[in-house]
């Protein structure tokens, strides 16, 4: 998960409790099983150092904390083509690519937030942004998107 | 329909509305964009036969709901149909959009088969 919070008090998600964590791996498969047609399996944790393009959506209110979406390059081309349904021959550029991921990262908030704060829980939702910087740390949810990886991870703020 | 106009800061929603509009074989002759509230109203008063409008909800500038309250202050646009399209899935939130004067709402992630529901009153 990515480690680069602009919140210094972020609590690794490692203390995230069990139900949470759980209801981010349902988000997070809810929205590439539904939007993403691609092969999308679990997978562990490696060579985090390679996944270099983050997104990131901030909680704002009583459920204050950072979600972030970190692909490799194979991972972000194959969300990509797998959200817009393009064909491996069809041209994709880094602007979809890094749209792409935002808008990932924001379905998954999204879902996120009405499973684990409820409807109507105090928690907004921030314009999803880019990092691109190589991810810090291996923990994190991680999925294998065709012959890429992707990591969700949530931090809080404390 | 004749015109359809797409409102959302994400060019990837947009594609991906577009493509499920075919999929659920929605006839639609011409969709436009939109990145904003405002970019929305502009292309509102470009195109005085836009007959339904997608928007989401969090976007810069003039978000879903403020762009909603544009468009019902306007007296020729005051039936014009308006779906919001939002990963916010709060009552309170939908609640507050359809007061408003939205038409309904779709949450993303979403199927063909929702937007084709969310739709159809509005595609006779």
């Amino acid at each position: 998960m990515s480690t680069l919070s602009n919140n210094p008090d972020a609590v690794p998600e490692q203390a995230l409790p069990e139900p949470l964590l759980g209801q981010l791996r349902d988000s997070v498969q809810q929205v590439l099983s539904t939007m993403v047609d691609a092969r999308c399996d679990g997978c562990e944790g490696a060579h985090g150092e390679q996944l270099r393009i983050q997104a990131m959506v901030d909680f704002q209110g009583a459920h204050a904390g950072t979600l972030s979406l970190a692909c490799d390059d194979d991972g972000a081309a194959s969300l990509a083509r797998g959200l817009l349904m393009l064909a491996p021959e069809d041209p994709l550029g880094p602007e979809e690519i890094e749209d792409a991921l935002k808008e990932c990262a924001n379905m998954v908030a999204g879902v996120l937030k009405t499973r684990a704060f409820g409807a109507d829980g105090d928690a907004r939702l921030s314009v999803p942004r880019l990092v691109v910087a190589p991810l810090a740390s291996n923990d994190g949810l991680w999925w294998r998107v065709q012959a890429g990886a992707l990591v969700v991870g949530l931090r809080r703020a404390s | 329909m004749n015109k359809l106009l797409i409102v959302d800061d994400s060019s990837t929603m947009r594609k991906i509305i577009m493509r499920v509009l075919r999929q659920a074989e929605i006839s639609v002759d011409n969709i436009l964009e939109a990145g904003n509230g405002v970019e929305g109203m502009q292309q509102l008063l470009s195109n005085p036969d836009i007959a339904l409008v997608l928007s989401d909800v969090n976007m810069p500038e003039m978000n879903g709901l403020d762009f909603v309250k544009e468009i019902r202050k306007s007296h020729t646009k005051e039936k014009l149909p308006v779906i919001m399209v939002t990963t916010e899935s709060g009552q309170g939130l939908l609640a507050n959009a359809l007061e408003e004067g939205a038409n309904g709402y779709v949450c993303k992630p979403f199927t063909p088969e929702t937007i084709r529901s969310a739709l159809e009153p509005y595609c006779g």
